[in-house]
């Protein structure tokens, strides 16, 4: 089997991730592993927390900013924490790590400068790298034109040529709430570059556009998961149709016939977003935030998602991962460790706090003598249990 | 004619897939669902209805582990005197994983680890997963290594493909009567399966 040498690839990634006032949360302070999963029932805050890193995508993507990401988040009023203090100031601090061990660090503190104001202003813009500060904000020339504080430094080219990385690593931030349809339509939206498109509907063009050994080893390595998962599976394949369009093409051992082939406009569901999802997990990028995967996924992909994301991220580029979910067959792996496992548990004043699995005692201990997540973790998150401490003091 | 297996009804993830191997092993035909409880509370929780369920529909095979029933034996004295006889309850000595290790040249060459470093009484280790993950991490291959043994700094106690990598082991390469020449308790198993569906 090829592999590409891990430490060659292995990518820049997220270390920790500090919140003050964002959407349900007031506080948050964490570390972040390689594979993140995220838990907590409905309407705790999970898709808020990757809201954060899409964030920072929408940040320092072309035609993005500050500005306009928060605009596409309906403004500050819906930003802020309605538990916090009255009309407290967001922020999100990030701590990041390079291949080479260099540290960094990205602060952005914002507001707007009053309540009915829709403006929104930087209070603090910092980076540092391995401790040394590179970037202070507001600068001299902030205060000479308080104007400038509409743009953070990071989303500018000609500012942040000394912490590109760092722009470079939110652009790549990528969000995946795959619909098979769409994919299967291939239509993709005129707005989205290739990758950044969260609906995946341009899987297959994407396929296409990689080069030849890479895509043929990528799809070996899914080849070699739907193999273990799929009764039959043979091979997968990327063909043309006649009108030049790319099309996947998977062939069954069948106990009659020697093979049958299918079109991806046969596949399942599941099969299809599995297929994406595998795909998506070998790229060259970025860290990659799923959706609650389980939504269109068969049982028995679930039990192994855990699993499945650990090997691509070893034989693939190694990029860093965030899963949502509520499954109890994904958190039934007894792999996947309490460092890895974001509790979201209601906070005491009201709104949701996040806390590493691996911070409390007894779930640590639990985990490490062999239970699972499923067993030693979700339950805290349960409604029932969640209502024992969630009433504001 | 061998009775086939109406059910499996295995504690976890990696139960199932073994017992779905014996049953191939032996040439055994499942008929119905094979299912795993996700852990041992619900595998006791539910044994019940497929004990009784043995009664309509034929043989049920159930695979769990021996850790921890010392301490429920009433409880399983009192599953065991009703116990249908087409409920073949199969407890692995301590672990699944010591029925795996007993099989020492098949998992010595897919973990590229010697042989000669596996117990040679495997039903008789106290810890077999740890047994299993400490030599896994001496593998000389280093997919082997990353995926069985937990990662620097994570509190768990195998590694995250541990489910990938011990899966394709008991579907393509556990050899279970080989297996059976050195775990007692695996070859009692397989004497029952036998027996059963005679
Ligand atoms: N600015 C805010 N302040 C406080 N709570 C908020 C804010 N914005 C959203 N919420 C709350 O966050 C919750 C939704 O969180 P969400 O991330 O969608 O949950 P999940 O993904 O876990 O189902 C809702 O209860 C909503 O009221
Ligand atoms: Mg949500």
């Amino acid at each position: 089997m090829r592999r590409i040498p891990r430490q060659a690839s292995e990518p820049m990634r997220f270390t920790s991730l500090k919140l003050k006032s964002w959407k349900n949360f007031k506080e948050v302070d964490i570390p972040l592993a390689e594979r993140v999963f995220i838990i907590g029932p409905n309407a705790s805050g999970k898709s808020n927390f990757l809201e954060v890193f899409r964030f920072l995508h929408d940040l320092t993507t072309e035609g993005g900013g500050l500005a306009k990401a928060v605009s596409l988040r309906e403004g500050m009023s819906k930003l802020r924490s309605l538990h916090a203090t009255v009309n407290s100031a967001v922020e999100i601090t990030v701590g990041m790590k390079e291949p080479s061990g260099a540290t960094w660090k990205y602060q952005l503190v914002f507001d707007t400068p009053s309540t009915t104001s829709t403006d929104v202003l930087i209070k603090v813009e910092t980076v540092e790298r391995d401790g040394n500060t590179l970037l202070t904000r507001p600068s001299r020339d902030d205060e000479a034109d308080p104007d400038r504080l509409r743009q953070t430094a990071i989303e500018q080219v000609a500012a942040n040529k000394d912490f590109r990385q760092v722009a470079e690593l939110f652009r790549s931030i990528r969000f995946m709430n795959l619909v098979p349809q769409l994919i299967r339509e291939g239509q993709s939206s005129p707005q989205q570059f290739p990758g950044q498109d969260p609906l995946g509907r341009d899987l297959l063009e994407q396929i296409r556009q990689c080069k030849r050994g890479l895509r043929s080893s990528r799809l070996k390595a899914i080849e070699r998961v739907l193999r273990s998962v799929v009764p039959n599976f043979e091979e997968l394949r990327l063909e043309t149709d006649s009108r030049g369009r790319p099309h996947l093409a998977v062939g069954f051992k069948h106990w009659r016939t020697n093979a049958v082939r299918q079109r991806e406009s046969q596949f399942s569901d599941g099969t299809l977003r599995l297929i994406a999802m595998l795909w998506a997990l070998q790229e060259d990028a970025g860290p990659l935030l799923l959706e609650e995967p389980e939504w269109s996924l068969h049982t028995g992909i679930l039990e192994r998602l855990a699993a499945f994301i650990a090997r691509m991220q070893r034989e693939g580029s190694g990029r860093q991962v965030f899963i949502t979910t509520h499954s109890e067959r994904v958190l039934a792996d007894a792999g996947i460790a309490p460092e890895e496992l974001l509790l979201i548990l209601p906070a005491r004043r009201g709104g949701s706090e996040i806390q590493p699995a691996a911070r409390y005692p007894v779930v640590e201990k639990a985990m490490r003598s062999g239970l699972t997540a499923a067993e030693a973790a979700q339950p805290l998150t349960r409604v029932e249990t969640m209502r024992l401490f969630g009433e504001p003091a | 004619m061998k009775r086939p297996l109406a059910m499996i009804w295995a504690e976890g993830f990696l139960d199932r897939v073994a017992a779905e191997r014996l049953a191939k092993e032996l040439g055994l035909r499942i008929e119905g669902a094979v299912k795993d409880a996700g852990g041992i509370d619900r595998f006791w929780e539910l044994l019940d209805k497929y004990n009784k369920a043995a009664e309509q529909c034929g043989l049920v095979f159930a695979l769990a582990d021996h850790d921890g029933v010392d301490c429920a034996g009433p409880k399983l004295a009192a599953k065991l005197r009703s116990r249908h006889r087409d409920l073949i309850l199969r407890l692995s000595v301590a672990e699944l994983e010591s029925w795996l290790m007993a099989d020492h040249e098949s998992l010595g060459e897919y973990l590229r680890v010697s042989p000669s470093k596996f117990p040679e009484e495997p039903d008789k280790v106290k810890d077999p997963k740890r047994t299993l993950v400490d030599l896994a991490a001496k593998s000389s291959k280093p997919a082997i290594r990353a995926g069985m043994a937990p990662k620097a700094g994570h509190s768990t106690n195998r590694g995250p493909e541990y489910t990938l990598i011990m899966e394709q082991f008991v579907r393509q390469y556990w050899m279970p009567f080989r297996a059976a020449e050195r775990s007692p308790s695996l070859k009692r198993a397989i004497v029952a399966l036998r027996a059963a569906s005679a």
